[in-house]
């Protein structure tokens, strides 16, 4: 991570999506939790790698969230900018530890990568949905530090 | 120097400034105490340098240096006092030969420059010292050598001399104008630029003569000064000075546009300039350009005409930049700047006067004219009519679109070149107009021709179809293009009589008036065309042909008479149709709209230009029909549309809007006095008086109030009004339905404001013409009051409002027992609320200005015994007309009554508290009683009162929030509590001291409460909170903490109280980011977080739990050690805030759960 060189060194930058004002509503009808939603949470997280967000990259897209509010169910398919992307399982897992902290707790979490865009898929989507190695992880205080740069919120 | 006298004064300043080594904040104290002296006398300069003798000779090139130095800041500084003759003399011979001094330049060019600074009345050296210091400044200085401060001041010192002494330079004309050359050259500061350009730019017009000094480095100069363009420069971070590129830029521009000499390389080198690709070089010369040949002159622009002429073509059509017309992104500031380039080029043809017809050859003019860019402007307009008429639709394919978008580009680029030609001068818009407008008529007059062809018919009647014209994209930018040239002849005509005074020659109009019965039938056939085709096309392109139309037809009509491009029989004809349209008013809302402002923009440039013409003369005879139509009732045009386009019209003059007033007043009054005896609601006169009342109150009223109208109409208004309703049949037969509560309203707003903009003289009369009547009509009984008494209690206490506080009102003490007793009267229930506020008024303007109000037998009542009469209620029994109180009342009507009385106790204690009366405590003390529910508060007097308001246990809640909301009532600031601008007296800060004198009884009674009875008190507490301020609250936070904490428990109690919570949620905020606010919330920090945790869960209302997650976030801001313990308990509870089902408060928890989820880190 550090000292050595950059997984990738030259990302190609998006502009980021302008912000939606959504329209108030001022009746009582409730207003379920949808894609838009969780994607204004996840959208400002910083890459570990470089000092863009997510959104800028293209790591997550509005497109590729899920959510299902009656079930309680959310997943966010994101996509690693380099195939062979050490830091996909840090995004996955700053991901998760963020919509963790803004979600209701009967959320169930599912964090993927993109199909095809990582060389060992199957073993990353392992990894983050494991709720053990999760804790783990947390538990060591280089990468919770880690995790909680990116998600301190920034400008960019 | 010991010997003289002064020595220990003031040697010891001068000593200091020479002295090198001494701080320079020292030296300039001593430089400071030897002006000083000087300025009061008490040492003279002559004395100085005889003192300072040894300083100025010494060997010392440094000490001499501050010598002189010295002597030169000294100049500088007296550059306002007068010296005589022989001083300026010995000191200009000094300093003149002080400049050869390397070592002392820097101080004799300060000295020189003040010497030449110097005004006429405190004395200025003469042209032979001038001569002199120039002399030895040109020999000795070399400027380039300097460093920037001094060639600073060199450059002034030559600045000043342009400017004063121009024999001086004649007479070493040639010397200087090679220093001149040398002082430019490479220059890199921007000051020193600014003044070396506008050196350059005098010395050029000193000096024209080609042949002369200037004339003879010219091109050499030219070549110093091309260097600099365009000018790039970014003005540094921390720059003092404030120099930007522009001011640069417009220097180097005046210094080329100083002489024509330079004409003959600067045109060619702009020219060359304007292909580059850099845009500010573009703008930069085309802005240099325009400037530069309009000071040159017409000869210059006639050697250069055609390569500008096709530079300009260049920038200004897009069609000729293959590559960029396709892509929409025209460079519009290059295009604006390309056509003031070609008007200020074009306002040097001066053209034939005799002859306008014949061009110069090969003029700019004659270039533009003949240019085939014009033709093709043609070829797109007839190519597009040939394909409409052929009904061949142009937007079916896409190549089509871009045809049309070509087409439109074409039409508009040359309008817009069209326009600025015919603003530029009398021969080009002669030329202009000339050229386009036979040409264009021809394609466009098949489309005009309206009904009939027969010529002496063509100007009767108003057109009812206009054949062929389908109004589209094409078309309306044609016509838009027109009406754009016809604007661009007015601003001439303006410019022209700026110029002239008036116009004597006009003959460039001609053509305009030539084709003037084109011009007015297209826009008046265009817009029909918009009237027939409305229901098939959409309301957009609609709207634009009425724009287009109405706009046209205003241009054309409101050309200043002298002038005037219409006959008389057209613009007879322009008349009709523009009356016609604002008579039928038909469904086309804008388009009627449109027209009676472009009425009204005729008349008024009529009047711009001074002179009574047609257009007035018509819209007097369009007001007289207008008023006809309101008289006569007719269906086709609804009244309060009269009423508008009145008001629209009558802005020109306060003549007419007197007499269309003073016309309307009458109708109103004939229509009032009908209005009672008729009982059916068919009759016109009924149909009519709502929007009559309505028109004048919103159109017609602020009309008048805008131009200072006749206070006799107004004051007329009223009377004649008041007269009407005094003669009130007994028994009215008005039934009480909304139409008619409306009516009385509106009369009601319109005796308001006349009575409001009447003076005092009018006032103080009105008063001794109503106030004995009014007595009189109110004297019987209250219990079953007629129609007749409601509208005098309603009309009587508008007017009393409207009062200045100056104005003495007789019987003061009868009419606020009437009043008092009419506020709460249940037979006048659409009157109660004005005749509470006529009572706040009343209190209000009560003896203010030492007026005392009298009662009925002279003895003066005061404010205090007034507010007695208040407090005693005994006017509640006149109300109820008898003496047996609420018993004998059914239980819904006598809750009304009470509510009633508390209205009216609001509005009294509002208006004692706004002029900070004292007297407005009685009145809360009351309201806080029946708001407690016990009658600990109150005295003797007010006894009789609260007997009379005591609530049985049903009426409990009702009167105890009515009460609080009135107690909210009197702490509202004024604008928000709906009451009008009356002339109130108005103390400042009323507000907040009312609150602040509201809290100690308010303590008092939560003390002395059960549980169950605070939720109203803090009812009320919100109520008051609500508008104060939030410094006050920040001042008081210590007292009003305790009261917020526990009214966010009280109140969440019931969904009523939902707003009052959250006008308290914002108050704890607000003390929660104050430092004193949260250094008492970190001290109750457990009871704070336990309510904002009950409240995020509020079911009522999202304000209070965004609100209340808000105040939690903020929590986290007090010392961590306090909040840190809290820190699981409210994540905790944020858990169910995630889940809320409104997404802003969701939004907010996660903004709060980050907050506090920080607090470990």
């Amino acid at each position: 991570m550090n000292g050595s060189a950059l997984i990738n060194a030259n990302p190609v930058v998006h502009e980021r999506k302008e912000r939606v004002t959504r329209r108030e509503v001022h009746d009582s009808s409730a207003e379920p939790i949808d894609a838009l939603e969780v994607f204004d949470h996840v959208r400002d997280i910083k890459d570990p790698e470089h000092p863009y967000s997510l959104e800028q990259l293209k790591v997550v897209t509005e497109e590729a969230i899920t959510v299902d509010d009656k079930k309680s169910h959310v997943m966010v398919v994101f996509t690693p900018t380099v195939q062979h992307c050490s830091m996909a399982t840090v995004i996955g897992l700053c991901i998760r530890v963020q919509l963790m902290r803004c979600l209701p707790p009967r959320f169930k979490i599912d964090i993927k990568v993109a199909p095809g865009s990582h060389a060992s898929e199957t073993a990353v989507n392992k990894q983050l949905n494991d709720k053990e190695r999760i804790a783990a992880a947390l538990e060591n205080p280089n990468l919770s530090e880690l995790v909680e740069d990116c998600l301190a919120p920034a400008s960019y | 120097m010991d010997g003289t006298p002064l020595s220990s004064s003031w040697l010891v300043h001068l000593r200091a400034y020479v002295n090198t080594d001494l701080p320079s904040s020292h030296q300039i104290e001593g430089r400071d105490a030897i002006a000083e002296l000087i300025s009061k006398n008490a040492l003279s300069l002559p004395r100085l340098v005889s003192e300072m003798g040894d300083i100025l000779t010494s060997t010392d090139a440094v000490m001499r240096a501050r010598g002189i130095l010295l002597l030169g800041e000294l100049w500088m500084h007296f550059v306002a006092k007068p010296f005589d003759a022989t001083i300026l003399h010995h000191f200009a011979a000094f300093f003149a030969a002080r400049l050869e001094d390397w070592h002392s330049l820097h101080g004799a060019l300060i000295g020189s420059l003040a010497l030449l600074k110097r005004e006429k009345h405190v004395g200025v050296v003469d042209n032979d010292d001038a001569k002199a210091l120039l002399k030895s400044a040109l020999e000795n200085v070399e400027v380039q050598a300097l460093v920037q401060e001094d060639r600073m001041f060199c450059l002034e010192f030559f600045e000043c001399l342009l400017v004063g002494y121009p024999e001086a330079i004649s007479s070493h004309g040639t010397l200087f104008v090679e220093r001149l050359c040398g002082i430019i050259d490479g220059e890199k500061d921007p000051r020193c630029l600014l003044l070396g350009f506008h050196i350059v730019e005098l010395a050029a017009q000193i000096f024209p003569d080609p042949a002369g000094y200037i004339g003879s480095v010219i091109e050499d100069l030219f070549d110093l000064l091309s260097c600099y363009f365009p000018i790039s420069f970014t003005p540094p971070p921390d720059d003092n000075w404030g120099i930007t590129r522009e001011d640069l830029s417009v220097a180097l521009m005046h210094c080329l546009g100083a002489t024509n000499l330079f004409a003959e390389f600067s045109i060619p080198f702009l020219l060359d300039k304007l292909s580059s690709s850099l845009k500010n070089a573009k703008l930069d010369s085309l802005k240099f350009l325009g400037f530069c040949v309009s000071r040159y002159g017409a000869e210059e622009l006639r050697n250069h005409s055609t390569a500008i002429w096709m530079a300009l073509k260049q920038e200004l059509f897009s069609s000729y930049k293959v590559e960029e017309a396709i892509s929409k992104e025209r460079d519009n500031q290059t295009f604006h700047e390309a056509l003031n380039c070609l008007q200020a080029c074009l306002k040097l043809q001066a053209g034939n006067k005799d002859d306008m017809l014949s061009l110069e050859r090969n003029s700019l003019l004659e270039l533009v004219v003949e240019d085939p860019f014009i033709n093709d402007f043609f070829d797109c307009i007839s190519g597009h009519l040939i394909q409409t008429s052929a009904r061949v639709t142009v937007c079916s394919t896409g190549n089509g679109d871009i045809a049309l978008e070509r087409a439109l580009t074409t039409i508009k680029e040359t309008g817009l070149i069209l326009t600025m030609a015919a603003k530029a001068s009398p021969a080009s818009c002669f030329a202009v107009t000339h050229r386009i407008f036979p040409n264009l008529f021809n394609l466009l007059r098949p489309g005009i021709c309206i009904k009939g062809s027969d010529d002496e018919k063509k100007f009767e009647g108003i057109p009812v179809k206009s054949s062929l014209w389908f109004p589209d994209d094409v078309l309306l930018t044609v016509l838009e293009v027109i009406r754009l040239i016809i604007e661009g002849v007015k601003g001439l005509a303006d410019s022209v009589l700026k110029l002239q005074g008036t116009y004597s020659d006009v003959k460039w109009i001609g053509p305009l008036q030539l084709n003037s019965e084109d011009l007015l039938m297209s826009f008046i056939a265009i817009t029909v065309s918009g009237l027939q085709n409305r229901m098939d096309i959409d309301a957009i392109l609609i709207d634009r042909t009425w724009n287009v139309g109405v706009a046209g037809l205003q241009a054309v009509g409101s050309f200043p008479p002298q002038l005037s491009i219409l006959s008389r029989v057209q613009y007879d004809y322009l008349f009709s149709f523009l009356k016609y349209i604002t008579l039928s008013k038909s469904e086309a809302t804008s388009l009627w709209n449109r027209t009676v402002d472009a009425i009204r923009v005729i008349c008024t440039a009529e009047e711009h230009f001074s002179c009574q013409g047609l257009g007035s003369m018509f819209r007097d005879s369009l007001i007289a029909s207008l008023l006809k139509e309101v008289d006569n009732y007719s269906e086709s045009l609804p009244v309060l549309c009269s009423l508008k386009a009145l008001s629209v019209l009558c802005t020109g003059g306060a003549e007419i809007l007197t007499n269309s007033t003073r016309k309307l007043t009458e109708l109103l009054c004939e229509d009032l006095k009908k209005f009672v005896r008729i009982a059916s609601e068919e009759d016109n006169t009924v149909k009519r008086i709502l929007p009559l009342s309505q028109g004048l109150l919103d159109y017609i009223l602020p009309c008048c109030m805008k131009v200072d109208m006749d206070v006799e109409v107004l004051l007329g208004l009223a009377v004649n009004l008041w007269h009407i309703v005094e003669n009130f049949p007994e028994d009215g037969l008005l039934k009480d339905s909304r139409d008619n509560i409306q009516v009385l309203q509106n009369c009601l707003g319109i005796v308001q404001i006349c009575v409001f903009h009447c003076d005092a003289p009018s006032q103080r009369y009105l008063m001794l013409e109503i106030v004995g009547p009014f007595v009189e009509a109110t004297s019987h009984i209250f219990g079953s009051l007629g129609l007749k008494d409601i509208w005098l209690i309603g009309f009587f206490s508008s007017m009393i409002i409207s009062l200045r506080p100056s104005i003495h009102i007789p019987r003061a003490e009868c009419v606020l027992h009437r009043l008092c007793a009419g506020a709460v009267s249940l037979s006048c229930g659409s009157v109660n609320l004005i005749a509470s506020e006529a009572v706040g008024c009343l209190v209000n303007k009560w003896q203010s200005n030492g007026v005392e109000m009298q009662v009925s037998n002279g003895i003066s009542l005061s404010i205090a015994e007034a507010l007695d009469l208040i407090i005693k209620g005994e006017w509640v029994s006149t109300a109820l007309c008898n003496q047996t109180g609420t018993a004998c009342l059914e239980p819904e009507k006598a809750l009304v009554l009470k509510m009633g009385c508390i209205k009216l106790l609001g509005y009294a204690g509002k208006g004692l508290a706004i002029r900070g009366h004292i007297g407005v405590s009685d009145i809360a003390m009351l309201l806080l009683s029946l708001v407690h529910c016990k009658k600990i508060l109150v005295d003797a007097k007010q006894k009789n009162l609260l007997q009379f308001l005591w609530p049985n246990d049903e009426e409990r809640l009702s009167i105890a929030s009515a009460a609080a909301d009135a107690l909210g009532f009197i702490a509202k600031d004024l604008g928000s509590s709906g009451w009008r601008q009356s002339h109130l007296v108005i103390k400042p800060l009323h507000q907040q001291r009312f609150f602040v004198s509201m809290l100690a009884p308010l303590e008092l009674v939560l003390k002395e409460s059960e549980e169950q009875e605070r939720i109203i008190l803090y009812y009320a507490f919100a109520n008051l909170i609500s508008s104060i301020p939030a410094n006050v609250i920040l001042m008081e936070s210590k007292r009003v903490f305790p009261f917020v904490l526990e009214s966010l428990s009280a109140l969440s109690s019931a969904e009523m109280f939902s707003t009052s919570l959250s006008s308290v949620l914002l108050v704890l905020s607000a003390i929660l980011v104050d430092k004193n606010g949260a250094e008492l919330a970190s001290r109750h920090l457990s009871a704070v977080v336990g309510r904002l945790q009950s409240l995020i869960q509020y079911q009522y209302s999202v304000t209070v739990r965004e609100t209340s997650l808000l105040c939690l976030g903020t929590l986290v801001a007090l010392p961590y050690a306090r909040v840190f313990p809290f820190r699981t308990q409210v994540l905790k509870s944020l858990t169910n805030a995630l889940d809320d089902p409104k997404r802003s408060v969701r939004k907010e928890a996660v903004r709060c759960r980050r907050a506090w989820e920080l607090l470990t880190r």
